[in-house]
């Protein structure tokens, strides 16, 4: 596997509206990222439904993490201990 | 009392039944669990931190960690390290995994079988990597690479994924089997993503358990999920860590100590939406009376076929 396999699949994960490119054309959008006919292949049998429901539980946690939302405190406690 | 409540108390209660002496059973540390695991560090062996919570901490973070790696044995645990990559693994995050590891003194220390980025791209989480010999070979070269810089091999952990990733041309199980080959890591068992795998993939999880080395699994995570539903009628099961630990996956620790005969570490991962200590802690119990019973059933087959 190739690195520029991997990216391609992190920006599926990660940009919307690549991905409706892409699901609406998989092997031209696929090919426009210069992407081989074998890698093209695979991504034509991509799993639309885990695809989509993993883009969107990624963008979760990277909305959770943006919102600093771990309380970083927690040492408070064990000083008091 | 049901039967898990009864499996409980038959195992705090037989000599017979309890889990091997060496075995130890903790949660992950989590600000909102604080007071609880410094309450109850009698019924709580160790305690697994998230390593890059630590990165960049205060001065008086870093003592209080170093206060709480005093009361009670710490694991390190790494959720953005991204091993199973093509890419080498980032020299900079290594090397504030080998000062936190070097300042805790951690029993083991360990990262997911995932890929987190690629190229300049943050994916934000654990994605799964296509299942290739290249990125066996990869994940290894990266593993070691870890290993070197940090001073310890990671135990390394199967993640779970709503997709199968694309492009792979061979089962998970066998994909990890080869990393642990490869890359000489132990194996830290998710259980709950093999079940939650199991439930979106239609794999038979006591056949996923079967065809690892036993040899090679030095420590479990338990922890909880739900089903998700997409546009269409379809639904998949989600490892979210924000609900209780389902039957089957304690059925799974069960099966795993009849396989396993070295001492496991079981840590019950749950990062929200939390219950009062006290359901933690019978969960934890749960964990010990499945492994027990497990181990159990073990020396009775051993035992009948001498």
């Amino acid at each position: 596997m190739r690195p520029e396999f991997e990216t391609f699949l992190a920006r599926l994960y990660t940009d919307a509206p690549l991905r409706a490119r892409f699901l609406a054309a998989p092997r031209e959008e696929a090919e426009r990222h210069g992407l081989t006919v074998v890698e093209c292949a695979a991504l034509e049998r991509i799993d639309r439904v885990g695809l989509e429901l993993s883009a969107r539980s990624f963008a979760h946690k990277r909305a959770l993490k943006a919102s600093g939302r771990r309380a970083r405190s927690w040492w408070k406690y064990l000083l008091r201990y | 009392m049901g039967e898990a409540d009864v499996a409980v108390v038959e195992a705090n209660g037989s000599d017979r039944l309890t889990a091997d002496a060496s075995d130890r059973f903790g949660l992950t540390w989590q600000p909102a669990l604080a007071a609880g695991i410094l309450a109850n560090l009698d019924r709580i062996d160790v305690v697994e931190v998230i390593a890059e919570e630590q990165f960049g901490a205060s001065s008086r973070a870093t003592r209080a960690l170093e206060t709480l790696a005093k009361h009670v044995p710490l694991l390190v645990h790494g959720v953005a390290l991204g091993p199973a990559s093509t890419a080498p693994v980032d020299a900079f995050r290594l090397e504030k995994l080998a000062r936190l590891v070097d300042r805790v003194e951690p029993a083991f220390w360990s990262e997911h079988l995932a890929c987190v980025r690629a190229g300049d791209i943050e994916i934000g989480h654990l994605a799964a990597a296509p299942r290739t010999e290249a990125t066996i070979d990869a994940t290894a070269a990266n593993l070691s690479r870890a290993a070197a810089l940090v001073g310890a091999r990671p135990m390394v952990e199967n993640i779970s994924t709503l997709m199968e990733p694309p492009a792979s041309d061979r089962s998970e199980v066998e994909w990890i089997s080869s990393v642990i080959a490869a890359s000489g890591c132990d194996l830290l068992l998710d259980l709950h993503n093999v079940h939650a795998n199991s439930l979106n993939f239609g794999f038979d999880p006591l056949d996923y358990l079967d065809r690892l080395d036993p040899e090679r699994i030095g420590a479990i995570h338990l922890a909880g999920g739900c089903w998700i539903n997409t546009a269409g009628d379809e639904q998949r099961y989600l490892d979210d860590h924000l609900h209780d630990v389902p039957d089957p996956v304690y059925d799974l620790l069960a099966e795993v100590g009849a396989r396993v005969r070295r001492p496991l570490t079981v840590i019950l991962e749950r990062d929200g939406r939390f219950p009062p200590m006290s359901d933690l802690l019978w969960q934890l119990d749960r964990a010990r009376a499945a492994l027990a019973q497990g181990r159990l059933r073990a020396d009775r087959v051993g035992a009948s076929a001498k």
